[in-house]
C-alpha cells in the first residue's frame, strides 16, 4: 500500500485532473443547457466530451515516459515493471472514474451524444481504457514522450474519426479494440519485465 | 554554411528519431482514409482530390504535432545542451530555427510522401501537373499548418507545465481546425484568416472549401492573405516560444 | 558477501564485447573496481546488481546463482546501488526520495524509512536541506542524496559507479570515510577513475581492460607491479621517450618527469611506486 500512495502522492495533480475536467464540461453543459438549443449544444458536447479521452492518453505518455531513476528501480526488489504498472493503473482508474461521473451527469442532462441509455458508458470508458492501453505498449516500445503523445493521438483519431462513426453500436464498437488493447497492454507488461532493455533503452537516449 | 550544416545536422538528429517517424506514418494513413471516406471528398483521381486531401492532412495531423512538441524549444534545458549551444557564436533563434526546421521534415514527410504518392498516381492517369500540385499543396496547405500547431505547442511548452501544454495545444489546434461557424461563438474558420488552407484551395485551386466562406468565394487575395498571415503567425508562435524558454532559462 | 565471478561475457548486439570471459573472485570489504572508459566496469556492476544477465558465464554470490531469478531477487533485498548517472526527482525533497527509494527497496515501516532516512542524510551531511526541493539543490548536494539512497535498507552490498563525481574535496573525503567504515562488515564495490580514492580505501582491487581481468588481487599487489620501474627524472627539455609519464612538475631548468620505464634516462632517481605507478605500469604491459 505504501508503495501505491507514494505514487498517487507523486501523481496527485494528475488524478485531480480528469475531476476537474469533468467539473469543467459538466459546468459547460449546465450552463449551454438554459441558454441554447439541443441541437446547437450537441456537436460542441460531441467535442467536450472527447477531452477526457485526449487528456488520458496525454496523461499516460507523461506520466510512463522521462523518469530518470530506472536503473536505481530496477536494482531494487521492486523494479521497474511494477513501478510503471502502477503509474498506469492509478492514471486510467482516475480517468475512468471521472469518465464514469461525466457520463451520469450528461446522461442525465440528457446531453451526452448519440445516448442509448445506460449502456452508452462503455463508449468514454471504453475508449480510455483502450487508449491508455495501447499508449503503455508504446511508451514501453519507444520509451518516448515525444513519440507516446504522438501515438495517443494517432489512437484517439482512429476511434473517434475512423472507428466510431462506422461502428454505432456500443458494445461491439468497444469490444474487438478492447481485446486488442488488452492484447497490447499485455505484450508491453512482457516487455517492460525485460530490466536490461529498460536500462539500455534509457541510457541510449 | 555554417547554417547549412547546422540545418543537416539537426535534420540527422530527427532523422534518427525513429520511432516519431513510424508513428507519424499511420497518422497520415488515418487522415488519408478520412480525406477518402468524407461525404465531401471529391476522390483520389484529379486536383480537387489532391487539394482536398492536404486540407484533410492539416486538419488532422497537425492535431498530434500539437501533442508532441511542446518540449521542442526546452529540451535542451533538461539535458544540459541549451547551455552548450548559448556558447555557440550562432545566435540561438538559428539554432532554434534549425530544431524547428528538423521536427517540421520529420512532420511533412510522410503526409507528403502519401500525396506524391496520389500524385503519381494522377500522372500516369494523364494529369501532368499533378505532381506539382501536391508539392504545392505541401508547401502552401499542409506546411503552415503544420508549423503553426508545433508553435502552438512550443509555446504552451515554454510557459505551462508539459501536460497541461500538451492538451491545451491539442484543444488550440482543434478550436482552430474544427470549430464550426455555425455555432455562435468565434472562429477563424470561414474567413481568410483560416488556418486549414481553405482561402488557398479556394483562391489558388479553385477547389471547394470545407468551410464555407462568409462573405461571397476566396479570391487569390484571400490565399495571398492567408499565407502572409499564417507566416505572421508561425513567426510569432516561434518567436514567443524563445523569448519564454530565454526567460524561463534565465529564472532557473 | 563474497562474489564469484565466473567465465562472463557479455555481448551487446553490434558492439564489441562489454565483457570477455571474465573470471574473478572478489572477498568481502572494500574492492577497487577501476580500469579504462569502456573496460566493462558499468556492464559489470549491472550484472552484479541484477539489472542485465550475461550472455554467458555465471556470477555467485555467496553461493547463489544469480542466473535464477528467486536469487535475484534475493540479492536486490541487500543491496545499494548508486548508478553512474543519476538524477532524483527534482520536485520532490532528499526525505521524500529516501522515502520513495525505501519504498522500492520494500522497507514497509514508514517510521523505520523515516529513521533511516534522516540519519543518512546526516551522514551525508544534507540534514540543513533535507526538507527543500532537490532542485533547487547543487550539483554535489544532487550526488550526495544519490549516496544516500544507495544506503538505504542497510545492504550488505553496495555498489556505486563513481560516486565521488562532482564533489568537493572535502566531500569526497567524507564519503571515502563513510564507504571505509561501511566496508568493515560489508561488500562495496567502488568504481572509480580517481585511484587515490581506491588507494586509501580499498585493500582488494580488480582491473579490467576491454572486458578481462587484468588484475586481481591486493591493492599492494598492483602498486608492487611498478616497483624497480618508477623513477624522477632530472629537469629536462623533452619528455623521454619509451616511458610511461605519470605527471610533469614544470621547474625553471626544466620539466621533471614522474615515468615509469624500465630504461630511465641518465640521472634519473628510483622511487617508491604508489597505485597511479601501478596501474599505468600494468596498462603498459598489454
Amino acid at each position: 500500500m505504501a508503495f501505491v500512495g507514494i505514487q498517487l502522492k507523486r501523481l496527485y495533480r494528475l488524478v485531480l485532473l480528469p475531476f476537474i475536467l469533468t467539473a469543467g464540461v459538466l459546468l459547460a453543459g449546465f450552463v449551454l443547457e438554459s441558454i441554447w438549443s439541443l441541437r446547437r449544444i450537441r456537436p460542441v458536447m460531441m467535442v467536450l466530451t472527447q477531452v477526457p479521452v485526449i487528456a488520458a492518453g496525454l496523461s499516460t505518455a507523461f506520466v510512463l515516459n522521462g523518469d530518470p531513476i530506472v536503473e536505481l528501480a530496477e536494482s531494487t526488489p521492486t523494479g521497474w515493471r511494477k513501478v510503471q504498472v502502477t503509474r498506469l493503473l492509478i492514471i486510467t482508474g482516475a480517468f475512468l472514474a471521472a469518465a464514469g461521473l461525466l457520463f451520469t451527469g450528461l446522461h442525465m442532462m440528457r446531453l451526452w451524444p448519440r445516448d442509448m441509455g445506460w449502456v452508452s458508458i462503455v463508449t468514454p470508458v471504453g475508449s480510455i481504457f483502450i487508449v491508455n492501453c495501447l499508449v503503455f505498449l508504446i511508451a514501453v516500445l519507444t520509451t518516448s514522450m515525444p513519440t507516446s503523445s504522438l501515438a495517443s493521438i494517432a489512437i484517439w483519431l482512429f476511434l473517434c474519426f475512423i472507428w466510431d462513426p462506422y461502428i454505432t453500436d456500443p458494445v461491439r464498437q468497444r469490444l474487438i479494440p478492447l481485446f486488442i488493447a488488452a492484447a497490447g497492454a499485455i505484450f508491453g507488461w512482457n516487455m517492460c519485465g525485460d530490466a536490461e532493455r529498460n536500462v539500455v533503452r534509457v541510457a541510449a537516449l | 554554411m555554417r547554417i547549412l550544416s547546422l540545418v543537416r545536422i539537426t535534420l540527422l538528429m530527427f532523422y534518427r528519431r525513429k520511432a516519431l517517424w513510424i508513428a507519424s506514418i499511420p497518422l497520415a494513413l488515418f487522415a488519408l482514409f478520412l480525406a477518402y471516406a468524407s461525404p465531401m471528398s471529391p476522390g483520389f483521381s484529379n486536383t480537387d482530390g489532391l487539394v482536398f486531401t492536404g486540407q484533410v492532412l492539416a486538419m488532422f495531423t497537425p492535431l498530434a504535432y500539437a501533442a508532441s512538441f511542446s518540449d521542442l524549444m526546452t529540451a535542451g534545458r533538461r539535458t544540459g545542451m541549451d547551455e552548450l549551444e548559448s556558447t555557440s557564436p550562432l545566435p540561438m533563434a538559428v539554432i532554434r530555427s534549425a530544431h524547428v526546421l528538423g521536427a517540421w521534415v520529420i512532420c511533412i514527410s510522410s503526409s507528403l510522401l502519401f500525396l506524391v504518392l496520389i500524385a503519381v498516381h494522377q500522372a500516369f492517369k494523364g494529369n501532368g501537373k499533378a505532381i506539382l500540385v501536391a508539392l504545392a499543396v505541401a508547401l502552401v496547405i499542409l506546411s503552415p499548418s503544420m508549423l503553426i500547431a508545433m508553435g502552438i505547442s512550443a509555446l504552451l511548452g515554454a510557459l505551462l507545465p508539459t501536460i497541461v501544454a500538451r492538451i491545451l495545444a491539442v484543444l488550440a489546434w482543434a478550436w482552430l481546425a474544427f470549430y464550426t461557424p455555425l455555432l455562435p461563438l468565434p472562429t477563424l474558420n470561414g474567413g481568410p484568416l483560416a488556418v486549414i488552407g481553405d482561402p488557398i484551395a479556394q483562391g489558388w485551386f479553385h477547389t471547394d472549401p470545407i468551410y464555407a466562406p462568409a462573405n461571397g468565394p476566396f479570391t487569390v487575395q484571400s490565399g495571398v492573405i492567408s499565407l502572409l498571415w499564417q507566416a505572421c503567425i508561425i513567426l510569432l508562435l516561434f518567436t514567443g516560444a524563445n523569448i519564454a524558454s530565454n526567460h524561463i532559462k534565465a529564472q532557473v | 558477501m563474497f562474489i564469484s565471478i565466473d567465465h562472463l561475457t557479455k555481448d551487446f548486439r553490434g558492439r564489441p564485447a562489454a565483457l570477455n570471459d571474465l573470471t574473478v573472485d572478489l572477498p568481502q570489504g572494500m574492492i577497487g573496481l577501476i580500469g579504462p572508459n569502456g573496460a566493462g566496469k558499468t556492464t559489470l556492476m549491472r550484472i552484479l546488481t541484477g539489472i542485465i544477465k550475461p550472455t554467458e558465464g555465471k556470477v555467485f554470490i555467496d553461493g547463489q546463482d544469480l542466473s535464477l531469478p528467486a536469487n535475484r531477487r534475493n540479492l536486490k533485498r541487500h543491496l545499494g546501488y548508486l548508478p553512474q548517472h543519476i538524477t532524483p526527482y527534482d520536485n520532490l525533497s532528499p526525505l521524500g526520495f529516501l522515502d520513495y527509494i525505501g519504498i522500492l527497496k520494500m522497507i514497509g515501516n514508514k517510521r523505520v524509512r523515516q529513521e533511516q532516512a534522516h540519519t543518512l542524510l546526516e551522514q551525508v551531511g544534507l540534514d540543513d536541506v533535507m526538507n527543500q526541493p532537490i532542485g533547487g539543490l547543487s550539483g554535489g548536494m544532487r550526488r550526495r542524496v544519490g549516496i544516500a539512497q544507495a544506503l538505504m535498507g542497510d545492504p550488505q552490498l553496495l555498489v556505486v559507479d563513481e560516486p565521488t563525481a562532482g564533489l568537493d574535496p572535502e566531500e569526497r573525503m567524507r564519503f571515502r570515510t563513510l564507504l571505509a567504515q561501511l566496508g568493515q562488515d560489508r561488500t562495496v564495490i567502488l568504481s572509480t577513475h580517481i585511484l587515490d580514492d581506491v588507494a586509501q580505501t580499498c585493500p582488494w582491487v580488480c582491473v579490467l581492460r576491454f572486458g578481462r581481468n587484468q588484475y586481481d588481487g591486493p591493492t599492494e599487489g598492483l602498486i608492487h607491479e611498478a616497483a624497480g620501474h618508477t623513477w624522477v627524472t632530472p629537469p629536462i627539455a623533452a619528455p623521454p621517450d619509451n616511458a610511461t609519464i605519470i605527471n610533469a612538475e614544470p621547474t625553471p631548468q626544466g620539466t621533471r618527469y614522474r615515468i615509469v620505464t624500465d630504461t630511465p634516462p641518465a640521472g634519473s632517481v628510483e622511487t617508491a611506486p604508489n597505485l597511479e605507478d601501478g596501474y599505468m605500469a600494468l596498462a603498459s604491459e598489454r
